[in-house]
């Protein structure tokens, strides 16, 4: 039926329905005219004229509708689940085992509950596996397997935990408070460890601490916890907060940014509850606006006050006036440190809290005094002021060197390594300038570098000259830098510059003073001001060092990276040509001064699509380094690696092979077989080996790439994202979508997380796994896929890029498909307008897009109206 | 804010996104559709919580009490109809879904209930068997309406996923209770020949 009959059929049944006396006539009439109609129309009017007792329509929707009931299905990939152990606001735990290979054990399994599962709550599990697998610990359930059910439910499978809550394990065998100090201790180790690997727990009660039948306090439920951004201290809270009143720190309750501080204000409830046998504030029952009043403003009594009763007493062997003894003096300093309303006046760390703890134990005095540690980093500052301006220079050989170690070390963007390692570098240095400073109590590094700052800025440089002081704050502003500080750095580069100038502008330190902080606005991608401050440094240069001289080929060269990075690419070419003309001079064509300035240019040009001229530049360039630092060397290796890439752009698959084949066995015997690098390599090689269709050598690349990254970087990292998505299209290739399915999702959620959620680069993520999600049937979701892709695209490229159609074509097939012709033609029309604005005419893209549309409108019935 | 009370900033979202879409902002609706979508399941799971078991939940219950936690109490009646409209292509959305994958259940393909001690995990939901049939059947009988008949797909989509009342989705379309009353007769004895046709 076409809607002009249907139009027909509508009015004529209107009719009849207004005239009932009328309805035989008006079907006779239109059977004259058109018999299928007529009888169509007939049929209807019985249909209406004999409604049954019930509605059939509303019937059958409520019966769908009490599918969302249900309960979980008894089994999940290998797994049968044998019964609930606990359901927790964002899954259920069951007792499980699994079916195949005998496998005997029992193990805890935690999924959300497929029926009724949110996306949120997914990606929730899904944070609360990643996160786990992150950690192994003693004092930590450990995660086994993890996988996702045939219908996409995620799942992980635990270490089955056969014990009791902390308090009440303690409570059942009668456990003294120096019994309980030691199992707390065990918890704190876990806690600790999990912030060194920067995860912040923001759940820690007794119910998620269990002790085991040998005794090992194990903490549990990671569901809520988060991972702190590398080069954040805190993180803000998501709209919706869980907590758990008795144990949430003021900061939780009030939706304030989080960090580390607040499990430790957790700990000291928990603390308080194994002492005192009741939580430190009273809010059950409360509403909840009383319960955050409370929370955040009431003092808790002293632990040794709040534990009274002979019950209690006598659950820690003990008379309630002995106990009482017992906590009064360090437990209750400890815990009412631990318990601070303001997050900084806590234990700066879980370990501080625990060595204090053991000091008691140990009958050692506490250490717990307020605020001692920055109060000793200002005294310390203040008395060796000048071993402070010395060590500056001391400092400066050192980041010297940490410099370029970190570069690499960017590249591998280890930045929190980074921070322990120069952190560490600061405080062991000023251990050694001040033996005498007190364990537990020494200033931190950035505690350090602060007062070190503020004493800069404030003209405070010691008793050097504004020479010294620029030397210091160039230093300093360099480690914040590498902290990834940048508005401290810019604050002391700044500094640097303005004492340089003080010191009588002498060109060449002014000049390098401006490398510095050019160095970092190209840091922070602000590649204007970068490129500002290389222009002054390079006329400063220009005018007072001899035109030959290496500190300008140097300054040519960075300017020529950065106007490269703001896509300024005939400029970034003069540059480079300016320079390399000068390193020919200083050092001689055969030299690596001159090899690394022609790596750049090949750059440029593999940048600029001119391939053949890339080619030849890294041959020439490999030819050098080969030469003078031997075919084996990392910077050579570089060379084969871009070779490769720029041989496979021109369509030479063999050749590409051939050479990262030669890249991955180089880089094994240099490096080892774990080496992030050879993990790039292989990446590189199984891309080749994809598009050549070899799917299984592809694959087993990827793996082993993924193996070796997730060894180096652990779990939270972009190059784990990108051998996921990697292996994810392998696996779609090779058929099998639940895998590939999988894959594309890990990789999308770490995506998400390293690179936010609007990133372009999850456009991509999104295309790939709508193509996979529409091949298992879940058409609906591949199409919201595929519209978050649209979207970030146009967010990121503008409504007029032509790889929109990346997006634009699939979606309209889909909707084509699913009979929603009004929708899909725009979009697919809109996709042949962008390519053939953008492409050459006669582009096989663009006949592409054009027979999608045509097929989009044969099948809506239409004459193909595109233009041919 | 402790936990129960939907996030403010949902709340607001909606609302505001309800507005925009209203004064013809498409891509409004397409940022509502998720939303309202986790909603709906959140809900039916909070529900089954709540009541342990025996309780019986409609398409426009959950609609409803979807609406109220998403877009607060103070919005205009033009918003709630508007999102009642949202509401119910997502519902529809919702059951197809559920559809889908108890198809692909029962076929083998996924994961099958097996018989568990009742005490354990709750009875394992039989469903009728026909059901998931019948309601794709009756989704592409209603895409199919919608290609001939876009106004009379609407109200039937008001009617049965959202349980709006005649009257509510005469207001809501700018029609007379009466063309309402028609278009749903016509609608819904062309639908039921439909799916017996199928059948």
């Amino acid at each position: 039926m076409d809607s002009g009959r249907w139009r027909r059929l509508a009015e004529e049944f209107d009719r009849a329905l207004a005239s009932p006396a009328e309805a035989q006539r008006l079907v006779a009439d239109l059977s004259a005219e058109d018999p299928d109609l007529g009888g169509e129309l007939a049929a209807l009017l019985a249909e209406a004229a004999e409604p049954g007792p019930e509605d059939p329509l509303a019937t059958l929707v409520d019966r769908a509708a009490g599918w969302l009931e249900g309960a979980p299905a008894g089994r999940i990939g290998p797994y049968r689940l044998l019964g609930e152990i606990g359901r927790g606001g964002l899954g259920t735990v069951y007792l499980a085992t699994r079916e195949d290979e005998g496998f005997p054990l029992q193990v805890a399994l935690k999924m959300v509950d497929r029926r009724f599962a949110s996306r949120r709550d997914r990606e929730r599990l899904i944070e609360e596996r990643r996160i786990l697998a992150t950690l192994d610990h003693p004092n930590i359930a450990r995660v086994f397997d993890a996988g996702t059910g045939e219908d996409g439910t995620p799942y992980f499978v635990l270490e089955l935990i056969q014990g009791e809550p902390i308090d009440r394990h303690c409570d059942r065998l009668g456990l003294t408070v120096a019994e309980r100090l030691e199992l707390f201790l065990g918890v704190c180790e876990a806690v600790a460890y999990a912030h060194r690997r920067l995860v912040i727990h923001r759940d820690v009660k007794p119910s998620n601490i269990l002790v085991s039948a040998q005794g090992v306090p194990k903490l549990l439920d990671f569901g809520i916890a988060k991972v702190l951004e590398v080069g954040r201290v805190g993180l803000t809270q998501p709209g919706e907060r869980l907590l758990t009143p008795d144990f949430a720190s003021p900061e939780q309750v009030a939706g304030e940014t989080l960090t580390t501080a607040t499990d430790l204000y957790s700990l000291g409830a928990l603390l308080f509850v194994l002492l005192a046998g009741r939580p430190p504030l009273a809010v059950e029952g409360l509403r909840a606006a009383e319960v955050e009043r409370r929370i955040c403003e009431q003092i808790p009594p002293r632990v040794s006050d709040a534990a009274g009763g002979e019950g209690v007493a006598a659950a820690r062997r003990t008379s309630p006036a002995r106990l009482r003894r017992r906590l009064r003096g360090d437990l209750d300093t400890i815990v009412a440190k631990a318990l601070r309303k303001e997050p900084h006046r806590r234990y700066a760390s879980v370990e501080q809290l625990a060595d204090d703890v053991r000091r008691h134990l140990a009958g050692r005095p506490i250490e717990a005094r307020r605020d001692a540690a920055l109060y000793r980093a200002g005294r310390f500052v203040a008395r060796h002021r000048a071993a402070v301006a010395a060590a500056g220079l001391v400092l400066l050989a050192l980041v010297a060197g940490l410099v370029s170690t970190s570069v690499q070390m960017r590249r591998a963007q280890l930045e929190q390594a980074r921070t322990e390692q120069v952190a560490g570098f600061l405080v062991g240095l000023f251990e050694a300038v001040d033996p005498g400073v007190a364990r537990g109590a020494e200033p931190t590094a950035r505690e350090i570098l602060d007062q070190g700052a503020r004493d800069l800025l404030a003209g405070r440089g010691g008793g050097g000259g504004p020479e010294v002081q620029a030397t210091l704050a160039t230093t300093i502003g360099r480690v914040y830098r590498q902290l990834g500080h940048y508005a401290e750095a810019e604050r002391l580069l700044t500094r640097a510059l303005e004492l340089r100038h003080k010191a009588g502008g002498d060109p060449a330190g002014v000049a390098r003073a401006l490398v510095d902080l050019a160095q970092l606005h190209d840091d922070r991608r602000d590649y204007e001001t970068a490129a500002r401050e290389l222009r002054q440094a390079l006329d400063l240069q220009t005018r007072a060092l001899p035109a030959d001289a290496p500190d300008r080929a140097a300054t040519l060269y960075r300017l020529a990276s950065v106007e490269l990075g703001r896509d300024n690419a005939r400029e970034a070419e003069r540059l480079l040509a300016e320079s390399l003309a000068i390193r020919r001079r200083a050092f001689g064509e055969r030299s690596l001064p001159v090899a690394e300035v022609r790596h750049a240019r090949a750059q440029l040009f593999y940048q600029t699509d001119r391939l053949a001229e890339a080619e030849a530049e890294l041959a020439a360039v490999l030819a050098l380094r080969r030469a003078l630092l031997g075919e084996d060397h990392p910077a050579s290796l570089t060379v084969l690696n871009d070779l490769a890439s720029v041989k496979y752009g021109r369509g030479d698959s063999a050749g590409a092979l051939a050479l990262l084949e030669r890249t991955v066995a180089l880089r094994r015997k240099v490096l080892g077989d774990h080496h992030p690098h050879v993990a790039t390599a292989l990446l590189n090689l199984a891309t080749v080996a994809r598009q050549s269709g070899d799917l299984g050598r592809a694959r087993r690349c990827l793996e082993e790439a993924l193996a070796i990254y997730r060894g180096t970087f652990g779990e939270e990292h972009a190059r784990v994202a990108e051998a996921l998505s990697l292996l994810a299209r392998v696996e779609s290739a090779r058929g099998d979508l639940a895998k590939a399915e999988l894959l594309g999702r890990q990789a999308l959620a770490l995506q998400r997380r390293l690179l936010g959620p609007e990133d372009v680069e999850i456009a991509r993520t999104l295309l790939q796994l709508s193509a996979v999600v529409r091949d298992r049937g879940r058409r609906n979701e591949a199409e919201s896929l595929l519209r978050e892709g649209l979207r970030l695209q146009e967010k990121a490229l503008g409504d007029r890029d032509p790889a929109l159609a990346f997006a634009l074509l699939p979606l309209g097939r889909l909707l084509a498909e699913a009979g929603r012709f009004s929708e899909a033609e725009p979009l697919l029309r809109r996709a042949v307008a962008l390519r053939e604005a953008a492409l050459p005419a006669g582009h096989r893209r663009i006949a592409e897009a054009r027979s999608e549309l045509e097929l989009c409108l044969r099948a809506a019935g239409r004459k193909a109206s595109a233009p041919p | 804010m402790l936990p129960g009370d939907p996030p403010a900033a949902a709340r607001s979202d909606v609302t505001g996104l309800l507005h925009a879409w209203q004064q013809g902002d498409r891509a409004a609706f397409d940022r509502l559709v998720p939303l309202v979508y986790d909603e709906l399941r959140g809900l039916a799971r909070a529900q089954l919580r709540r009541d342990a078991g025996q309780w019986t939940l409609q398409a426009t219950a959950l609609v409803h009490e979807a609406y109220v936690r998403l877009a607060g109490t103070d919005v205009s009646w033009e918003n709630s109809s508007h999102f009642f409209a949202i509401a119910a292509r997502v519902m529809r959305q919702v059951l197809v879904d559920e559809a889908r994958r108890r198809q692909a259940e029962k076929r083998g393909g996924g994961v099958r209930p097996v018989d568990l001690a009742p005490d354990l995990l709750g009875a394992v939901s039989a469903g009728e068997p026909e059901t998931e049939a019948d309601f794709l059947a009756l989704d592409q009988a209603l895409t199919r309406l919608a290609e001939l008949d876009a106004r009379r797909a609407e109200v039937v989509e008001l009617r049965y996923f959202a349980g709006m009342t005649i009257e509510e989705t005469s207001r809501h379309l700018g029609f007379s209770h009466a063309t309402v009353e028609r278009d749903l007769k016509l609608a819904r004895a062309w639908l039921s020949r439909q799916l017996r046709r199928g059948a």
